[in-house]
């Protein structure tokens, strides 16, 4: 319930999308808000544009026209218009949290690595404090002992279970979830 | 006959393996170079400098139409008109490492076009990017992908320092040219050196398939 | 075009060129040849022969080709037979590419589907039949811009049998500009011409295959 003296905090905010692929129209005039705290799940038939919608919000794809706001911030786009740096991008997408439809893990790091890796490189903090956070993440998904596995001996259940501490390791603002269990069966 | 021949020969051996040091340090240390040079345009070519990239992809296709001794010729009697006097030696180590590099550099870019998008993307989505990216999440994979091909690359390496003789390198073919003909023992001498050439490939091919098995688990 | 001004002559180079293009237009035609004949003796398993085969073909790829062209100019005379240079040279050649073609070969005919031939069996094909009608048009197709690298290969490493006494195009560049002081000019002149060979060489490639693709509809 929101009160009405305090507005709820935006998490994200997209205005007039547009995005055509090779003169075809995929998303036309898309118009969102997500709350912090709200879950927004995006249905739809296979080729709507769902996919295309998610990857404009951390700038995988461009968008024609439109602006998206993470957290009260423009990504791609500069206030005075111009194109942003990628280094700007970059910045503002360690805000923001992805899982993958086939998990994308990086197949030369352990799985704590994998869980590890943006925390400690990109966003520099401590190794000691990244460590412990994320043996905690992987203990939330029930994957403790796998810690010093290689993701190319995991399921896809378990991969996918990493992935989401992964892309929770960062504390985004924002997480995107890309078809995250059309790649799975029933079981996992 | 033969027999008298590999006689005179094993008392010349200090010869052969002087010429066959100096083949290997020559090889390790182009191979090397070649190898850090040919990362080094992979970086570029895969980066968004446009213009720069261009210029590279335009030396690469040089390097690709060239052979390899006019590479040297050029080096070596080339530069000097641009007041650059090297000896043989280093012309011959320049050259090995501009071409080779060149090679490198197709085989680490091509291997790098056809790795999963998904990784890189994956890096892209946690603000990973630039040489960063390249350096924590592209590279150790590519590396590990592309080892036979770079292995091959090194074998090339060490069979193009066998051209460095006509400059009067005095590396491993140079030192069995010298016994053979001082000596008349030509079954003995080449063979020896046939034999070190066919050596020092072995060796690169098990580094290579030692690479292969560690990567395995990455599979 | 005053040729001697910019320090070239032309004449010479030219000759050059044309001992370059002949010496390595007979290696690969040989090496064509010998290079499928060894991958079809590999394919037979006849005892010890696939093995010392593949001996013989994993040393000749280590080996240098400048190396090989000395083994072969000097070792022939002490075998009690007379060897010219350029016979020397197109040897060592053939020898070399040959090494290489047959593994381009044996790699096509590793990736020839089983059930082809399985088919042609059952259909009653005997063995050269087959070979003839459907294992080497397809894989032959396939491995072409394989062995096409390889005779651009071979064109670039052809300088090496300048040491044994051979005039081609390289060293003919380097004697011009050793007598002119001026070792530039013909260097990049004969880059130029190396370039010209190897595009004719590519040239003759998409040429056949634009035959082979005519054939197939």
């Amino acid at each position: 319930m929101t009160s009405l003296n305090s507005p709820t905090p935006i998490a994200l905010q997209v205005a007039g999308l547009n995005k055509s692929f090779a003169g075809r129209p995929v998303l036309h005039g898309i118009d969102l808000q997500v709350a912090v705290g709200e879950t927004v799940c995006l249905l739809g038939p296979s080729g709507a544009g769902k996919s295309t919608l998610l990857r404009c919000l951390n700038w995988l794809e461009v968008p024609d026209s439109g602006s998206i706001h993470i957290a009260g911030q423009r990504i791609g786009v500069n206030a005075d218009g111009s194109k942003m740096s990628e280094r700007n991008i970059a910045t503002i997408r360690t805000q923001t949290g992805m899982v993958f439809q086939n998990f994308a893990l990086w197949p030369h790091l352990t799985v704590l690595q994998n869980i590890m890796e943006a925390p400690l490189h990109v966003q520099r903090r401590p190794k000691p404090e990244v460590q412990a956070e994320a043996l905690e993440l992987l203990a939330k998904v029930g994957l403790s002992d796998k810690a010093d596995v290689y993701p190319a001996t995991l399921s896809g259940g378990q991969k996918q279970r990493v992935g989401i501490a992964r892309a929770l390791a960062s504390r985004p603002q924002l997480l995107l979830f890309d078809e995250p269990t059309s790649a799975l069966d029933r079981s996992a | 006959m033969i027999v008298h021949e590999l006689v005179v020969a094993w008392k010349h051996i200090g010869d052969l393996l002087d010429g066959a040091a100096l083949t290997v340090v020559l090889s390790v240390v182009a191979g090397a170079s070649s190898l850090l040079l040919g990362c080094g345009l992979t970086l570029v070519l895969m980066s968004r400098q446009r213009r720069l990239a261009s210029v590279l992809r335009g030396f690469i296709e040089l390097m690709r139409c060239t052979p390899f001794l006019l590479l040297a010729y050029l080096v070596y009697y080339g530069l000097p008109s641009f007041g650059l006097r090297m000896s043989n030696i280093q012309s011959g180590l320049l050259a090995l490492l501009l071409y080779h590099g060149a090679y490198v550099a197709q085989i680490l870019r091509a291997g790098w076009l056809a790795r999963p998008r998904e990784e890189i993307e994956a890096g892209l989505a946690f603000g990973f990017r630039g040489v960063l990216l390249a350096r924590r999440l592209i590279l150790p994979n590519l590396w590990t992908s592309c080892a036979p091909a770079l292995g091959n690359q090194m074998i090339q390496v060490v069979k193009d320092t066998s051209f460095l003789t006509i400059i009067a390198v005095p590396e491993l073919t140079s030192a069995a040219n010298s016994l053979q003909s001082n000596y008349y023992i030509p079954f003995a001498a080449l063979f020896s050196a046939v034999f070190f050439y066919w050596l020092i490939c072995v060796v690169i091919e098990l580094g290579v398939s030692m690479l292969r098995r560690k990567a395995e688990r990455f599979q | 075009m005053n040729f001697t001004q910019w320090g070239l002559e032309p004449g010479p180079l030219l000759l050059g060129a044309l001992v370059t293009l002949g010496l390595t237009a007979i290696s690969i035609a040989l090496g064509q040849v010998v290079g499928l004949g060894l991958a079809l003796l590999r394919r037979q398993q006849w005892g010890l022969l696939s093995p010392l085969l593949a001996a013989y073909i994993s040393v000749i790829r280590a080996t240098p080709l400048l190396t090989l062209a000395l083994a072969v100019f000097f070792i022939t005379p002490a075998l009690g037979y007379d060897i010219s240079a350029p016979a020397a040279a197109i040897l060592a050649m053939t020898i070399n590419t040959s090494a290489f073609n047959c593994e381009i070969w044996r790699g096509g005919f590793a990736q020839f589907p089983r059930d082809q031939l399985d088919a042609a069996k059952a259909g009653g094909m005997g063995a050269t039949l087959r070979l003839r009608r459907i294992v080497l048009p397809q894989v032959g197709r396939q491995v072409l811009p394989l062995l096409v690298n390889e005779m651009t290969i071979l064109i670039k490493n052809s300088p090496a049998v300048a040491v044994i006494g051979i005039v081609e195009l390289t060293r003919t560049a380097v004697r011009i500009g050793a007598n002119t002081y001026r070792p530039l000019p013909p260097l990049i002149a004969a880059l130029v011409l190396y370039i010209l060979i190897i595009w004719l060489v590519v040239a003759a490639q998409r040429y056949l295959e634009r035959h082979y693709k005519a054939r197939l509809t």
